[in-house]
């Protein structure tokens, strides 16, 4: 079989359907009650996994043209810039336990709007940092001062 | 008449300014807004304290439909169906269009409400009170049928995005015997996944790393000039379909009356009766104007509808209607048939300030939406991590947990990736929601069934029977019209015509 085919739609399909069926296989009880309802959606979750695998072994079988998942040179660019931007998300998330919710949140928008401008000139960089700074100077004052949302607090610091 | 005082008009109308402010940031829902402003409330007489409730719960159940429409991130539960076409139609250009419908409907429906409320209090609450877990079931199997409108070119997919919704929101202690499901060892999920946290994370996540992945390609969402005259001209839009904005007002003040049910099930039934009941589907869940007027005219109609069993049994018909019960018994008053007897005045002033709440929503609406249209012309650049801040204080704020915030991350990275796949994110936020009301009814339903058979609980009684006959219904007009389209597109081929072919939301 062409090794292209592994990129098949519905073989992926199929593969993460099973991949969710197995992560909420039903565990077990003395009252079926409790396993009733996810029990059922997971037969329909098993049952539509395995019609995706019949579907790709039937067009390997028939030689049908593969409904491959494409990624051209502007994909993988795309794809490195949600993963950079994803990175700065998870750094701001481990971060907003050190250096406080608010300093980290502004670090983060800032990083992300200047990483994502295209076009950096002055005007454009300038815009990137005077905006997050704004924003969140909006958002400290409606959720901290209006609506009381305890955000964690900085914790590197602390003593 | 105590309502139209200019005190009472005037703590309506902020009541309403910061409605339109919870609704439109995620995660701020309207329970959370009328619980804040309790405190405030007390210092005012209770007419225009209760006032003042009454319209920020009413201006939130219409401003959660801006970021729907706007940026595809349903502010409340509410407003998921509102996104299916509102967001696709910012996309067509028609962003202020679809603004000035959701304003519009969401008027309609509050005053519809309202009316239902000030007239036919006691009558649906007699209806109301027929409904009990088998009917409640069945009524979200109903609302589960509206896959068939969302799934797009697969149906199946559609199903599976479904079941994995309803799975995902089976997390936690079952509702039988009390015991962890699917909790892997982590405590955190012990309490189940918090619902708005996993509807920003399946809607606004997706949408943001989108934007990001789009970000070499174009500037903005989505072009806009603003448009003279938009207003009336949607107005008359709506008003076009007259028997499409009655049955969605109807379904959106019955649902609105069912303890439990709420506006977003209100949104999902009326939305799908919408698609159901229209001639020309193929514009559904690409920018269809019937489909954002259906689901706004129907989740306000719910909410003061909501207040209806508050009224006249005691029980709140949804979260914000127990939270002003909750104002009215601190201030010593018991709702209820009491309150009707004792304080009658209080109880038509209510009303009277909701069908007012619904104007002033209008009319502050109106006069914002080109403004907040404009949201679509900020750069993607800018926009995407303002989105990603909003939905992670979102998440957060909902329980002050950064465990949702995890869950959420999560959430939207995988639907991100199964979109690739051509899966769509409604069906999964639609299992999500319904999940939480079929299951309860379900095991309640099961033990009563042990009592009698199961035949009895389930496929007896008159309301049983409609809520299955229009289920069994939908499933086959959904089959019949998808193998209708097949059959129109392989002709269409063969005679070198270009074929169209079903789709879902965008």
């Amino acid at each position: 079989m062409n090794m292209k085919r592994l990129a098949d739609r519905d073989l992926l399909t199929s593969l993460m359907l099973f991949g969710v069926s197995a992560l909420f296989s039903v565990g077990s009880s003395s009252d079926p009650k409790d396993w009733a309802f996810p029990l059922l959606a997971n037969y329909v979750t098993l049952g539509i996994a395995i019609a995706f695998l019949a579907k790709f072994i039937f067009s390997v079988a028939m030689k049908h043209l593969p409904d491959l998942i494409q990624m051209t040179a502007n994909d993988r660019l795309s794809t490195l810039d949600v993963i950079v931007f994803m990175v700065i998300v998870l750094v701001y998330l481990f971060t907003m336990f050190g250096l406080g919710f608010w300093p980290s949140s502004l670090i983060m928008l800032i990083l992300a709007s200047v990483y994502l401008t295209q076009e950096r000139t002055t005007r454009n960089i300038r815009l990137a940092i005077i905006v997050p700074i704004c924003i969140c100077i909006v958002a400290y004052l409606i959720f901290t001062q209006v609506f009381y949302v305890p955000f964690p607090e900085a914790g590197w610091f602390a003593s | 008449m105590q309502t139209l005082t200019w005190s009472v008009m005037f703590w309506l109308t902020v009541g309403v300014m910061i409605g339109m402010v919870v609704g439109t940031l995620p995660g701020l829902t309207a329970t959370m807004g009328t619980a804040l402003l309790v405190p405030f409330t007390f210092a005012l007489p209770t007419e225009a304290g209760i006032a003042m409730l009454g319209g920020l719960y009413v201006c939130a159940m219409f401003s959660d439909a801006i970021p729907a429409v706007l940026v595809n991130t349903p502010g409340t539960p509410a407003a998921m169906a509102t996104a299916f076409d509102g967001h696709p139609m910012v996309h067509k250009g028609r962003g202020q269009e679809a603004i000035v419908a959701a304003c519009f409907s969401s008027a309609i429906g509050t005053l519809f409400g309202a009316a239902a409320y000030l007239l036919l209090a006691w009558p649906l609450i007699a209806i109301a009170l027929k409904f009990g877990p088998p009917e409640f079931f069945w009524l979200g199997i109903f609302a589960l049928t509206i896959i068939g409108s969302l799934a797009g070119d697969s149906i199946l997919k559609g199903l599976a995005g479904g079941a994995i919704g309803l799975l995902i929101s089976s997390i936690g202690i079952s509702h039988g015997n009390e015991i962890a499901r699917f909790t892997y060892g982590v405590p955190e999920l012990r309490g189940g996944l918090s619902l708005v946290a996993g509807l920003i994370g399946i809607f606004a996540i997706p949408q943001v790393l989108a934007m990001i992945a789009d970000l070499r390609k174009k500037e903005f969402i989505a072009e806009y000039q603003p448009v003279r005259g938009q207003t009336l001209q949607t107005i008359g839009r709506v008003l076009a379909h007259p028997f499409h904005v009655v049955r969605s007002a109807v379904i959106g003040a019955f649902i609105g009356i069912l303890p439990g049910a709420g506006s977003p099930i209100a949104a999902l039934v009326s939305y799908n009766e919408a698609v159901r009941w229209a001639k020309d589907k193929s514009q559904f869940g690409k920018g269809d104007l019937r489909g954002v007027t259906a689901s706004e005219i129907a989740n306000n109609a719910a909410a003061p509808a909501a207040m209806i069993p508050l009224v006249t049994l005691g029980v709140p018909g949804s979260s914000p209607a127990a939270v002003i019960a909750g104002a009215l018994m601190l201030r010593g008053l018991n709702p209820g048939p009491e309150l009707f007897q004792s304080d009658g005045s209080l109880v038509f002033s209510f009303g009277w300030s909701l069908l007012f709440a619904g104007i002033v929503t209008f009319i502050l609406g109106s006069l914002f939406a080109p403004l907040l249209v404009k949201i679509i012309r900020i750069p993607l650049r800018l926009l995407a991590p303002l989105i990603m801040l909003l939905a992670i204080i979102g998440a957060y704020a909902i329980r002050n947990n950064i465990f949702d915030v995890y869950i959420m991350l999560a959430l939207g990275i995988f639907v991100f990736l199964i979109r690739r796949l051509g899966f769509h994110p409604g069906p999964i936020g639609l299992g999500l929601i319904l999940g939480p009301i079929i299951e309860p009814s379900l095991v309640q339903a099961m033990y009563i069934s042990d009592a009698t058979s199961v035949w009895n609980v389930f496929f007896t009684g008159t309301i049983n029977v409609i809520l299955i006959t229009l289920s069994v219904l939908s499933i086959v007009l959904v089959v019949w019209t998808r193998h209708r389209d097949r059959m129109m597109a392989r002709a269409g081929a063969a005679s070198g015509i270009s074929p169209g072919k079903p789709d879902g939301p965008e």
